[in-house]
């Protein structure tokens, strides 16, 4: 039975559609939502959706949402007895989820001792390893450094140089040519200093074709863990997910149940509390445990549509100390979700981020069709923050018809004002390498085709010159000028 | 309005011989036209090009705005002097739309003797700046001539309608507040330096556009100072220091923009209110007016059958469809807009005179702009017709077409002698426009009967002394007064001349009289008032 | 003249004159279209599309077949300028005598138009002589706190290659 929860009010300590999405939660549920928000959102509908709005500064508008004791002062100011921190920014900031318990405030996620484990890659590994979980071939610097590059050769080829201290791709370096090794090391650690600071590396085996598979986790602080299914999340750029979605096509009913029930086994062996992700890497048949993401996914709505759990809701409970809803084998699994990550960002200039003013907004509607958006017409997008603009989930009974939806979806979709990847996620969805499942994470790079734009045909470039002729008004009032006895008599010349 | 009846039988074998006969002279208008307008000398072309010069279609074509037509006015003014040198007399001139406005375009032509102002150039330019002035119509100046043809210089310069005249236009325009943009696309030298500067607005291009009185050479020789065209009025020197031009541009084609923007800045003014509905275009084939001309001038036709194949869906209402019946008079819609039409068909009488003239005072007291189709051999003469007045009665279709305050366009559609000319609204009578169809003659008399008339006096000096003259001889004397006297009373030689503003071919007849007839209708109009008509 | 239009950086020619009845004609290459925009409907010939368009400036952001366009109306005089609209010089000279406050760029400095380049002071007022256009610079004739007379050459651009 659920009860009352121990807080009225909770402070969301983020932005975009994931603090409109987590408010609409609180709301439904009877909870007050205060946000913080930076002057470079202005416009955004979670700041009009928060019954509380608290300004927060920075250098940048990154840095003010990184800024954890602005955001503590913001939520006692606001009344507020726990914090969601949605995604990226604090969400796996051990220091800050200290601070907020510190401070008296329940923290909506894990344990700090849980997220310190699962942030350094290293130790979450050899954590991983050593309870007899899979992971793939590595060496780790940090254990002995002399031996480091011996070591790493011993793991074998194609191998992949991370930073220890990274995440998000930045970094990495793949080697095929063990000649190469040395220099390649050399040129991560001068990344990994750059990026993060740390110039600790280690290497793994690296698998080809891979295929990112991860596993969604809950555990509550009565010590029970469950799986709540996998989400594939193969199609990727620049290290970065563009589309996920569950079940995963790749896998069996039996390495479903194996891969789910090991990434509950990690969490169970971390005395996890809360959401969760396991990433695994799969190919050939086998997977590996990649890392562990501590807070709630970008992606986490595929798992809601086929589960039928909001889980912000299950968040919000296990913050509040009650204990998970229901048990592992009540979680169901109906039909198929994809999510589709609309990006502000240009696929045929190698998907570099764009920006503009949004100008025009309609998201699709629909039996199975969810959107998750956190921006209105009039935005400015710009790249102080993340360029994703929105999310569009669709579920079906089946894959084909999950991926018919979503094609249509897209069609209705309208973002004016800025480039988004919107026509180029329908020419994936509609790539037969798609149709068929067989997407891994290197097929982006290797199908540059599919981030070109088709040339345009004579009669769609012809449609667009009337709508930009008949709308932009310089050209409209020129016609609009012209006497309608010579416009009927027309370009006669005697 | 009813719906003409035409009577034509398109199958006849008249018909189809009539069509042969006048098609083949569109087509020959239509190639005269394209001669003059395209073919050059390859050396003037390969100038232009060096300069990177578009040529003035090119620019003409540029100015326009998409869409919308180009009525070229004379195309083939000059085409039977200067030993046909000078095709176009160097200019082109035409009504057009540019940003949606009505506009007169005036533009030198480079490619003809460096655009050289000969005497029918100046008779070209100053027509259509009288067009401009009597229709309220903005001018758009494309500048680019070398100046007076000077080994032609007395008769082009002193007179009260030469040179001078086009200045005197230009300032009329201002003080009537019709603005004028000048782009100065190459020298704009003496006379020609004016235009811009007599403009409201000008535009000048850097490196090619230069204006000044005297250019450098005389510079040279009238007071020894050494300057180049630019420092001496090129664009920079004009646009930044004498403030002789207004708008620098880097291009021609910038300098089209230029022109354009700024006309879209000029205010419309308000058309003259005369009856407007939806056009209709005619029920009958304008083409099958190559069919009704008849092949030889002296075969009468119905001009109702012209009339349908020229308005609005074919409709027309005629006004005293019973007397006076050799002059057809009635309303019809021409583009939608109201007309009165008067067209001869036959000789005028005692009748069909006072029916002309009743009828225009009609149009003029409700203000109904009139259309005249002039095929008319004159007044009938004869002791019966002069008892009733026929000259009296001619005089009063003369005030009555002096005195008209609505507009007036006339097409001599076929013949046009005699004192018919006045009465039926003929260049004299200030007609705002008025056009010639390719078989039309216009003359004092007919050829036939001029020439026999002249040869009659020749003979009559040859035989002084007695003697007779064989039936070779008469004719010696006869043919080439015949010839002489059938080239100068042709279209080509009236256009050549500028007696008129163009020969159309008559599909394209329509089309010109939407054109003209809207230009006609910027100008206001005063109420009516007429001379004394002799009763 | 016809409008130009860029769709994606490819130029593309267009006319377009009224047909009555909210119907207009777009003239393209040789052809003439009917067409009108009633709303969020497109009609093109006998062709009625669903169509968003967001206007921005001289900008149409077109949402069509699904996907979403970027159609830019270029202005004939910019068009046409070898320099910037203006249809300046490359030498921005001095619009009155002064001297110089600041200089702020230096043979080839790559400025986009609009960027301020060189701040003057005549009669107790500053001046920013801004880029007419995108280029380079290849001169600054003036150094800071120096004087100057009227008209005399301030910065001069590299010329732009002949297109």
């Amino acid at each position: 039975m659920t009860q009352s929860f121990p807080f009225d009010t909770v402070l969301v300590a983020n932005r975009g559609e994931i603090a409109l999405r987590i408010l609409r939660t609180l709301r439904r549920l009877g909870l007050k939502g205060a946000i913080v928000h930076h002057a470079a959102d202005k416009g955004a509908p979670a700041i009009a959706a928060a019954d509380i709005a608290i300004e927060i500064k920075g250098v940048t508008p990154v840095a003010a949402f990184l800024d954890g004791a602005q955001i503590i002062a913001a939520a006692k100011a606001a009344g507020a007895g726990a914090i969601h921190p949605g995604y990226g920014f604090l969400s796996e900031n051990a220091g800050f989820a200290r601070a907020v318990a510190a401070a008296g405030i329940a923290f909506v996620g894990p344990l700090p001792e849980a997220i310190e484990l699962m942030g350094d890659k290293v130790r979450a590994r050899k954590f991983v390893a050593d309870r007899g979980f899979p992971v793939a071939p590595s060496a780790i610097e940090d254990d002995d450094p002399a031996s480091f590059a011996e070591r790493a050769r011993a793991v074998g080829t194609p191998l992949l140089i991370k930073p220890s201290a990274g995440g998000g791709g930045k970094g990495m370096r793949i080697v095929r040519d063990l000649a190469l090794l040395d220099e390649e090391i050399e040129r991560a650690r001068s990344e990994g200093l750059r990026y993060f600071g740390d110039g600790r590396l280690y290497v793994e085996r690296f698998v080809e074709n891979p295929r990112h598979i991860e596993v969604q986790v809950m555990g509550d602080a009565h010590g029970n863990v469950i799986h709540l299914w996998e989400r594939e999340c193969s199609v990727q750029r620049r290290f970065q997910k563009v589309v996920e979605e569950t079940p995963s096509p790749a896998l069996t009913p039996a390495q479903r149940r194996d891969i789910c029930e090991t990434a509950a086994g990690i969490a169970r062996a971390a005395n996890y509390r809360n959401a969760g992700t396991v990433e695994f890497i799969y190919g050939n048949g086998e997977f590996f445990f990649l890392e562990m993401n501590t807070r709630l996914q970008v992606e986490h709505p595929v798992t809601e549509e086929i589960t039928g759990l909001d889980l912000v809701e299950v968040q919000l409970r296990v913050a509040a100390g009650e204990a998970l809803p229901l048990a592992q084998g009540a979680v169901p699994s109906s039909g198929h979700a994809i999510e589709l990550r609309i990006y502000a960002e240009s696929p045929s200039r190698g998907f570099v981020p764009t920006t503009g003013r949004l100008l025009a907004l309609d998201w699709p509607s629909g039996p199975g069709v969810r959107v998750d958006a956190g921006i209105a017409a009039g935005q400015a997008v710009t790249t102080a923050f993340d360029p994703m603009l929105a999310k569009l989930i669709v579920h079906g009974a089946t894959r084909g018809e999950a991926i018919a939806r979503a094609r249509k979806a897209l069609a209705e979709t309208v973002v004016l004002g800025c480039e988004t990847n919107i026509a180029f996620l329908d020419r994936l969805l509609a790539d037969a390498v798609f149709a068929a499942g067989e997407v891994h994470t290197g097929t982006l790079d290797a199908r540059p085709d599919l981030a070109a734009e088709p040339p345009l045909t004579e009669d769609l470039r012809r449609r667009l010159l009337a709508a930009a002729a008949l709308s932009i008004r310089p050209v409209r009032d020129a016609a609009d000028r012209i006497p309608a006895l010579h416009a009927a008599i027309g370009g006669w010349r005697n | 309005m009813r719906l003409i009846h035409s009577q034509i039988d398109t199958t006849s074998a008249e018909f189809q011989a009539n069509a042969i006969h006048n098609r083949n002279l569109a087509e020959t208008l239509r190639e005269r036209h394209r001669k003059t307008r395209f073919e050059r000398p390859q050396r003037d072309l390969d100038r232009l090009a060096r300069q990177h010069k578009l040529s003035v279609r090119e620019r003409i074509e540029a100015l326009l705005d998409p869409g919308t037509p180009f009525f070229e006015l004379s195309t083939l003014a000059a085409n039977q002097a200067y030993g046909g040198e000078v095709p176009g007399a160097a200019i082109v001139t035409g009504i057009g739309i540019v940003a949606g406005q009505e506009v007169v375009i005036h533009a030198d032509d480079p490619s003809v003797k460096g655009g050289s102002w000969y005497p029918l150039s100046v008779k070209k330019i100053v027509r259509a700046l009288d067009i401009a002035i009597e229709n309220r119509l903005p001018v758009v100046h494309l500048c680019d001539s070398a100046g007076g043809f000077l080994p032609l210089q007395a008769d082009l310069f002193a007179d009260k309608y030469l040179a001078g005249r086009i200045f005197r236009n230009q300032a009329t325009l201002s003080k009537l507040g019709i603005p004028q943009v000048a782009i100065v696309l190459g020298h704009c030298t003496a006379g020609g330096a004016y235009i811009p500067a007599l403009s409201e607005y000008n535009v000048i291009v850097r490196g090619t556009g230069a204006i000044f009185l005297g250019g450098p050479p005389l510079v040279k020789a009238a007071t020894g100072e050494v300057v180049t065209v630019d420092e001496l009025g090129g664009c920079d020197t004009h646009t930044q220091i004498s403030g002789t031009a207004d708008y620098p541009a880097d291009t021609e084609m910038h300098a089209i923009a230029i022109a354009r923007d700024i006309v879209g800045t000029w205010k419309r003014v308000e058309k003259l209110k005369i009856e407007r509905i939806a056009p209709e275009a005619p029920l009958y084939d304008p083409a099958e007016l190559y069919g009704i001309i008849p092949r030889d001038i002296k075969v009468q036709f119905d001009m109702r059958e012209v009339i349908a194949r020229l308005v609005d869906g074919s409709r027309f209402h005629e006004y005293q469809p019973a007397y006076g019946t050799t002059l057809v008079c009635g309303f019809a819609h021409l583009w939608g807009m109201r007309v009165g039409i008067i067209g001869n068909n036959g000789v005028l009488f005692n009748d069909s005179s006072l029916k002309g003239a009743h009828f225009m005072q009609l149009c003029d007291q409700n203000r109904t702009p009139i259309l005249f189709l002039q095929n008319i051999t004159g007044y009938m003469v004869g002791r019966e017709y002069e008892h009733r007045g026929i000259t009296k009665d001619g005089a009063k279709m003369i005030m009555a077409v002096s005195g008209l305050e609505v507009p007036k366009i006339t097409v001599i559609v076929n013949g046009s002698f005699g004192a018919g000319n006045y009465g039926m609204s003929g260049r004299a009578f200030d007609p705002r426009f008025l056009f010639m169809w390719p078989q039309s003659q216009i003359s004092v008399m007919g050829a036939d009967q001029a020439a026999n008339v002249l040869t009659e006096l020749k003979v009559k000096q040859a035989t002084r002394g007695g003697g007779e003259l064989s039936a070779e001889a008469i004719a010696a004397i006869r043919e080439p007064i015949l010839d002489d006297y059938r080239r100068q009373s042709s279209a080509l030689y009236s256009t050549s001349e500028m007696w008129d503003d163009g020969i159309l071919d008559p599909v394209d007849t329509r089309n010109a009289l939407g054109v003209t007839l809207s230009a006609t209708l910027n100008r206001p109009i005063d109420r009516p008032h007429f001379g004394v008509f002799r009763m | 003249m016809r409008h130009l239009f860029l769709i994606d950086e490819a130029e593309h020619e267009a006319g377009l004159a009224p047909a009555g009845d909210g119907l207009y004609h777009l003239l393209v290459g040789g052809e003439t279209l009917a067409v009108a925009l009633d709303g969020p409907r497109l009609v093109t010939g006998g062709r009625r599309d669903a169509v968003h368009v967001a206007v921005e400036g001289n900008v149409a952001h077109i949402h069509l077949d699904g996907r979403a366009f970027r159609v830019e109306f270029r202005e004939a005089m910019a068009r046409f300028a070898k320099g910037g609209a203006e249809g300046g010089a490359d030498t921005l000279t001095a619009p009155m005598p002064g001297s110089v406050v600041a200089v702020n760029v230096e043979a080839g400095t790559s400025v986009t138009a609009g960027q301020i380049m060189m701040v003057i002071e005549s009669m107790k007022l500053e001046t920013a002589i801004k880029a007419p256009r995108d280029g380079v610079v290849a001169t600054a004739h003036v150094a800071a706190g120096k004087t100057f007379n009227k008209g005399a050459a301030l910065i001069t651009l590299a010329p732009l290659e002949e297109a």
